[in-house]
């Protein structure tokens, strides 16, 4: 009698077991395509802008140009010029908005040479320094791996600077038993990432997680006496 | 009770309702017909095997809906055939060894047919939660209550005429069937939430 209600208990634990199995792949494969699909949404949009928006502002910034030289009255030549400005703090906005939603570097030349192109573009628009290390070339980082890593250092590094007012940055990638580990740190305000991420506003260490997963690396902080310590882990 | 609520007491699509309304009238008959009015319990076996073999079928073949209809066609007539031939060892004084032929039948078609429900339930995968089903409580009760008086029911009449005390052994029966009676009113009210 004890071995068959033992019986029954267990082949539901075995069940429910399995039912979870199913149930987590079920989730990664949702996880994976909702990222996938994002990541196309984010590459015609950005195209859109590129392409379309602002090749249409640069147009009408040469027609402005023109009726600029052309204009005699002196008023009416410096609203024009006005015009032309404005449109090319647009025109680099709209590039910027571009470059954000899908950097055009990423598949054509690659993860690191993007990240470095990137944190240029930071070290312009903020005041912060970014100390860059590379060690290895990870070459068999795979291109929906190098997009989800880059989504991943920008999302770290645009906490860093927002919300950790960080003034330096150091970053490194190296190679260590088939892992490529990139490590990001800061002297900014310190947070607990794995604290951070259960609070429901931090949607954007939500999407750090969901990235992670979707490529099966593995995100660890590391506890430093100023700042914060990120390493990501990504087996290849 | 709880069948009543729902309006689903007299709800035959259920394949549990025509083995609820058994065990109802089990419980009432053990009480008045052999404890108050002492009427002998070779007759209450032998008529309870046959509602047994009934309200079982209809409860599997239900739960199974086209499935192994070839199995059931096999079972209905095994069973059929054991219930027949038992009439042959009864009389009056003797319901054990009956009941020991139709206990054996009646075992192994639940103990086959849970087997098959369970491997069905892991084929499918669509329940999410066992604890929350129904069928699973009725088919667990009928496979823990089947597979612990099985050996019982076989030696019922050999222990009952040796000189050890019966009634030790029968405990068995009786805590199986407040599990199956228990898992019975689980599943019933699990049935009431869906």
């Amino acid at each position: 009698m004890l071995f068959s209600i033992l019986a029954a208990i267990l082949t539901v634990v075995l069940y429910q077991n399995k039912i979870h199995k199913i149930n987590k792949k079920e989730s990664e494969n949702l996880l994976k395509s909702s990222l996938e699909s994002e990541k196309k949404e984010r590459k015609r949009i950005a195209s859109d802008f590129h392409d379309s928006v602002s090749g249409d502002l640069s147009a009408v910034q040469n027609y402005i140009t023109i009726l600029a030289n052309k204009e005699k009255d002196s008023f009416n030549k410096s609203v024009f010029q006005e015009i032309e400005t404005v449109l090319g703090n647009v025109i680099e906005n709209v590039q910027n908005i571009s470059y954000n939603l899908m950097p055009p570097t990423l598949e054509t030349l690659g993860l690191l040479l993007t990240l470095r192109t990137y944190f240029e573009r930071v070290q312009k628009w903020n005041n912060v320094i970014i100390n860059e290390e590379y060690q290895s070339e990870c070459e068999k980082v795979s291109s929906s791996e190098a997009y989800e890593i880059f989504r991943i250092v920008q999302e770290l590094v645009a906490n860093m600077i927002k919300h950790g007012n960080s003034q330096q940055i150091n970053f490194t990638v190296y190679e260590k038993e088939m892992t490529y580990i990139f490590e990001i740190s800061d002297n900014g305000i310190p947070f607990d990432f794995y604290k951070s991420v259960k609070e429901p506003y931090g949607m954007g260490l939500k999407n750090i997680t969901s990235r992670v997963k979707s490529i099966n690396a593995k995100l660890i902080q590391t506890p430093i006496e100023k700042g914060n310590k990120i390493q990501i882990f990504l087996k290849h | 009770m709880v069948l009543f609520i729902k309006k689903r007491a007299f709800d035959f699509r259920e394949p549990i309702t025509p083995f609820i309304w058994l065990t109802v009238f089990a419980t009432l008959y053990e009480f008045i017909g052999t404890g108050l009015l002492e009427i002998k319990t070779s007759y209450w076996f032998q008529l309870y095997s046959f509602f047994e073999i009934v309200t079982l079928f209809y409860f599997f073949f239900k739960l199974f809906k086209t499935k192994y209809k070839i199995a059931f066609g096999i079972f209905l007539v095994s069973l059929v055939t054991t219930y027949s031939f038992s009439f042959f060892f009864w009389n009056e004084n003797e319901g054990l060894i009956p009941n020991t032929v139709n206990k054996t039948s009646v075992t192994l078609f639940v103990l086959t047919f849970s087997f098959l429900w369970f491997k069905e339930l892991f084929k499918k995968m669509e329940i999410q939660n066992p604890w929350q089903n129904a069928d699973f409580y009725f088919v667990s009760g009928f496979s823990v209550y089947y597979s612990s008086t099985f050996f019982l029911f076989l030696l019922a009449s050999l222990i009952f005429n040796s000189n050890v005390n019966f009634y030790d052994y029968w405990l068995v029966n009786i805590i199986a069937t407040l599990i199956l009676r228990t898992s019975l009113i689980i599943g019933i009210w699990k049935m009431k939430q869906d």
